[in-house]
């Protein structure tokens, strides 16, 4: 129905991909895999007039690079969120990427979704665990082509158009880090609440580098600031465990849906950092004498 | 001991699992139009005006119907067929059909939907059972709000609560539960070149679906063919007619065969849900833990039409005391209309919310009186000739305990088992939960329960079972297969079966109310001594014997005298090529010999230990372990079995813990499975174990009973009791409120951590 009225361009190089972009507008929107068009399609939110297919595109290099002097993973967009959770490096230097990646949808949903729609989507589950990975994206948008840390991206996302292009994170990857998803069931199943988390040690056992990202239901993922500062060059204390669980009940302000209240998403997330928290003190405990 | 897989594929088995067997919405036929039904826009309005004349003139559609065009009754329903084919004057949910069309194509057809326009006034919304009960409220039918009214009276339970040592009382609550087959309603129909039709649709009983057609189209049943099997699930929800009105009507009308195959989102909004229901108990017990009273209030939300809702309501009535002898009881109920969408037939009829609400009882009795669950319920268990939970004659049965000793055993072992498990983690509780039920079969005293079959040796020389039955992936099939070779002991390839055409089979009943594998083994052992009878007098002729010298086996009758083979079933149908050799037989579902409206004869007994655990940081419930044991009869068919009672179990996990088709304003919150959530693999327990206790009580002549229905009962009430066991407090309601468990985490915690 939709489908049949909607016009599939498929462009060859990013340039010509874009060009399609500027001339149709609105009218357009990029497609990777195409798993989120089809929830909508049953949603019945009809195609847009132009669908501008990335498939011929090159984006689906993973690797391990030396970017500006800087060692970091770069992972293409249309790289299968299958992938994502499977693979070697990705294991090796970012385990939360691959838990976040097999979080997502069902076996079929990861085959055919890719980590650029998975973000593009900007409600999707890979999306929190790389902005606490402190990933940067490199997109291309009306003034060429960029890199951006992801929450900015994100942000510039909602005004305007882009196209993904990679995502790259950071090495060496945090010392600590987290993630975990609520959803309805135990897979297959939209996320009620998303939480990922990392940080590094000082040499004195306190915490630095706090990253704390909160996504779910409707939203974008988002970092929670307030709880990364009150965490900041603290050791992990039942006090400041305390102290950050209270923080993201004032800082976070999700939205009631069918799947769950608002209350609860509150609650879940304070109850998931606490649990990251007591991880990450027991981590201490067992690496003391490496310190 | 657990069934074993016995290593035997069911008929259509290969079909399934790769894919290639055709259900009936697969048919595709020449010149064949797309259906599409236009439904309500609102919960609750009067109908002003309907402009068919845009559809019309839209280029591939070739018919537009209302309820103009309805020769017969403009209505449909099991029992009272107040839901009407096509609105008229009055909407009553979101679900109403208010006109059809029939195009080229299906995008034509859904164009076409969009240019009727049908003017509406809205009226006041009824979406919960109190504004029905209102006294200002509108008035849904001619017969008011309520639908139904059940009562049950022993004793008198009002009296004796004051001699009760301990008495509980708590009001629960039960979600609506879609069924979620994976083939939505729909099929083809054909207009004959006679003036009558075929249909390709699935039903749980065709021989009433052409009934009901003939009623509306004003045509002779004769003239209404109905193929109705194989389905990909029904689970109750096909039992009422759905979509066959509209292709029928649409088919007639352009003399082309008719497609309608409804999408989820149509299936959710018109399919047929279970009944939420709340109900409230007062139970009471003395001192020694002896039931004396219970009390029961029942209301039903049953939507905007009848279908089967009264017989649910008295199912549940009947029901409400369980496999418990008390003498003092009093069950009221009422079914109550509203504009949500309609309540009807779903595995378990009643039952499950019921069992929830009443094992809920038995727990917090047990509780109170500080006694074990399990001795509680077996000082109050019925004794093997008590009467049927309405005070009434049952087949004397010990199902009751066997199934209670049964899940006593198995909840043993696993508390052993927990104890040498790794102590869990800071946030997780486990808890080992049980429950016992027992579950009418058959539709019960006062109702027409006919049955029958018939079996013939068909050209190809194979004995064929032909039933009105429908196969919609329960195993009727292979219960079939199965009865026919033990009753003649033949192969497996000697038998086939003939089933769901209503051109072709006899009068068998409903397939439903855990009645088929019942029902075939009764019509398979009064025919299987005519049927012999008359191949021993073929072989007799043929071979200058007398009919005493043979028996059935493998491939043929065989000699008592040499044990070797005489003549095959094939020789045998070859010799008498015109003349068929078929016998038949009807009969009714046993029923109780008193007068009592809906009480059953024959009933299963079932007992479910499930151990889960919390996650109390979401209140996440996880099922580690599902266990069953019922006391059924013998086993027909070991892989239907136990695929029945385990997949019971797994939809009852889902109704337990996620699954709640929840309206609000008359409008589904959750309209598609993107949204409405079922268990995945992953929320099922990996292994899960079934026992059955085969053995019958004492000359028990009523063989093997269906076990459709008992998998799906207990489950809610073992997976609270688990809760209970895991961190003391009693649910009053599922699904469970992860909301409610979390708050009760975070309490302990805090105080745990810091103080």
């Amino acid at each position: 129905m939709a489908a049949a009225n909607s016009v599939i361009l498929t462009p060859n190089t990013i340039e010509e991909a874009w060009q399609m972009k500027e001339k149709y507008g609105r009218d357009a929107a990029f497609m990777m895999g195409g798993t989120t068009f089809q929830l909508q399609r049953e949603k019945g939110v009809p195609l847009p007039p132009y669908v501008i297919m990335l498939k011929a595109l090159d984006l689906k290099t993973l690797q391990r690079q030396v970017l500006d002097g800087k060692d970091v993973l770069s992972i293409g967009a249309d790289v299968p969120l299958r992938y994502c959770m499977n693979h070697p490096i990705l294991k090796a230097y970012a385990p939360v990427l691959c838990r976040a990646a097999g979080a997502v949808g069902s076996p079929a949903v990861r085959n055919q979704g890719t980590i650029g729609g998975n973000i593009g989507y900007r409600k999707g589950d890979a999306a929190a665990s790389l902005l606490a990975l402190n990933a940067d994206v490199h997109f291309i948008d009306e003034k060429g082509e960029q890199v951006l840390p992801l929450d900015q991206y994100l942000s510039l996302m909602q005004e305007k158009a882009a196209l993904l292009l990679a995502v790259k994170i950071p090495l060496p990857a945090p010392a600590l880090a987290f993630f975990e998803k609520v959803g309805s069931r135990e897979t297959f199943s939209p996320s009620i609440l998303t939480v990922a988390a990392s940080a590094d040690w000082t040499p004195s056992g306190r915490l630095k580098h706090v990253r704390i990202a909160v996504g779910g239901g409707n939203q974008t993922p988002q970092r929670m600031q307030a709880v990364e500062s009150c965490l900041e060059n603290q050791a992990l204390t039942n006090a400041a465990v305390t102290t950050a669980c209270d923080t993201i009940l004032e800082d976070y302000a999700p939205e009631s849906d069918v799947f769950a209240g608002a209350e609860y998403r509150k609650m879940a997330a304070g109850m998931i950092l606490e649990s990251a928290l007591e991880t990450w003190k027991k981590e201490e405990v067992s690496n003391a004498p490496e310190k | 001991m657990p069934l074993k897989n016995d290593g035997k594929i069911r008929p259509d088995g290969i079909e399934k699992v790769t894919g290639s067997l055709k259900y009936l919405t697969d048919r595709r036929m020449e010149g064949m139009l797309y259906g599409r039904v236009l439904r309500s826009h609102y919960p609750h309005a009067l109908i002003k005006s309907i402009h068919t004349k845009d559809a019309e003139e839209l280029p591939g559609v070739k018919a537009v119907i209302t309820a103009a065009d309805v020769p017969g009754l403009n209505g449909f329903g099991i029992v009272t067929p107040n839901q009407p084919v096509f609105c008229e004057e009055k909407v009553r949910y979101m679900g109403d059909a208010v006109a059809a069309v029939a195009a080229v194509s299906k995008e034509a057809a859904e164009e076409a939907l969009d240019k009727i326009i049908v003017e509406y006034e809205e009226l006041p919304i009824l979406d919960t059972m109190e504004k029905s009960l209102a006294k200002e409220a509108a008035e849904l039918h001619k017969e008011g709000n309520i639908l139904h009214r059940a009562e049950q009276k022993r004793g008198s339970a009002e009296e004796a609560f004051a001699s009760c040592d301990v008495v509980v009382e708590e009001t629960y609550e039960t979600p609506r539960q879609m069924h979620t087959y994976m083939e939505t309603e729909g099929g083809v129909v054909v207009p004959e070149k006679n003036g009558g039709i075929t249909v390709y649709m699935g039903t749980q009983h065709g021989l009433k679906d052409r009934f009901q057609l003939s009623r509306i189209l004003q045509m002779e049943e004769e003239n209404i063919r109905v193929v109705s099997s194989p389905m990909g699930g029904s689970f109750g929800g096909k039992d009422e007619l759905n979509v066959q009105p509209y292709a029928a009507l649409l088919a007639l009308k352009t003399g082309k065969p008719v497609h309608i195959h409804n999408s989820r989102k149509e299936s959710v909004r018109a399919g047929i849900k279970r009944h939420a229901m709340k109900i409230k108990m007062k139970t009471g017990a003395d001192r020694e833990g002896k039931l004396l009273a219970h009390q029961t209030y029942i209301e039903a939300d049953t939507g905007a039409y009848a279908t089967l809702g009264p017989a649910i309501l008295e199912f549940a009535v009947e029901h409400a005391s369980g496999p418990y002898d008390i003498e003092n009881v009093h069950t009221k109920g009422l079914s109550i209309y509203t504009n949500n969408g309609v309540a009807g037939e779903f595995r378990g009829f009643g039952g499950n919310q019921i069992t929830f609400a009443l094992e809920g009882q038995i727990s917090r009795l047990a509780a109170a009186l500080n006694m074990d669950l399990h001795d509680f319920q077996a000082a109050n268990m019925r004794k093997n000739e008590s009467p049927g939970p309405l005070g009434h004659r049952i087949a004397p049965t010990n199902g009751g305990l066997l199934v209670l000793e049964a899940a006593e055993r198995i909840r043993k072992e696993k508390e052993a088992e927990l104890k040498e498990k790794q102590p869990p983690g800071k946030y997780i509780k486990r808890g080992i939960g049980t429950a016992v039920t027992m579950h009418g079969g058959g539709l019960g005293y006062g109702r027409l329960d006919p049955s029958g079959g018939m079996i013939r040796l068909n050209r190809e020389g194979k004995i064929e079972g032909v039933f009105g039955f429908e196969e919609c992936g329960q195993g009727i099939v292979a219960v079939i297969e199965n009865t026919l070779v033990q009753a003649f002991e033949c192969r497996r390839e000697d038998v086939c079966f003939l089933i769901g055409d209503t051109e072709k089979v006899p009068v068998s009943g409903s397939t439903t109310a855990s009645r088929g594998t019942s029902m075939v083994h009764h019509a398979v052992q009064r025919l299987k001594p005519l049927f012999q009878q008359q191949l021993f007098e073929r072989a007799a002729a043929l071979l200058d014997k007398s009919p005493a010298d043979f028996y059935t086996g493998k491939g043929g009758l065989y000699k008592f005298e040499t044990r070797e083979q005489a003549i095959t079933y094939r020789e045998l149908a070859e010799a008498f090529p015109e003349k068929t050799l078929e016998v038949q037989t009807t009969f009714d579902f046993p029923v109780t010999p008193d007068e009592i409206d809906s009480g059953h004869f024959l009933y299963t007994f079932g007992s479910v230990v499930v151990e889960i655990e919390i996650d109390m940081r979401l209140g996440v419930v996880r099922v580690i372990d599902l266990q069953h044991a019922v006391a059924a009869g013998p086993v027909v068919n070991p892989k239907g079995y136990r695929g029945q009672v385990e997949g019971g179990g797994v939809m009852s996990i889902g109704y337990s813990l996620m699954e709640n088709a929840a309206m609000t304003n008359g409008q589904y919150d959750t309209d598609n499975l993107d949204t409405y959530m079922i268990p995945s693999i992953q929320d099922a327990p990996a292994e899960m174990k079934v026992e059955a206790i085969e053995d019958l009580y004492e000359n028990d002549q009523y063989g093997p009973r269906g076990v459709g229905e008992i998998g799906t009962v207990a489950v809610a009430p073992a997976i609270a009791e688990a809760v209970f066991q895991a961190i003391g407090t009693h649910i009053t309601s599922i699904p469970i409120s992860r909301e409610i468990l979390m708050k009760l985490g975070r309490k302990e915690n805090r105080y745990e951590a810091r103080v």
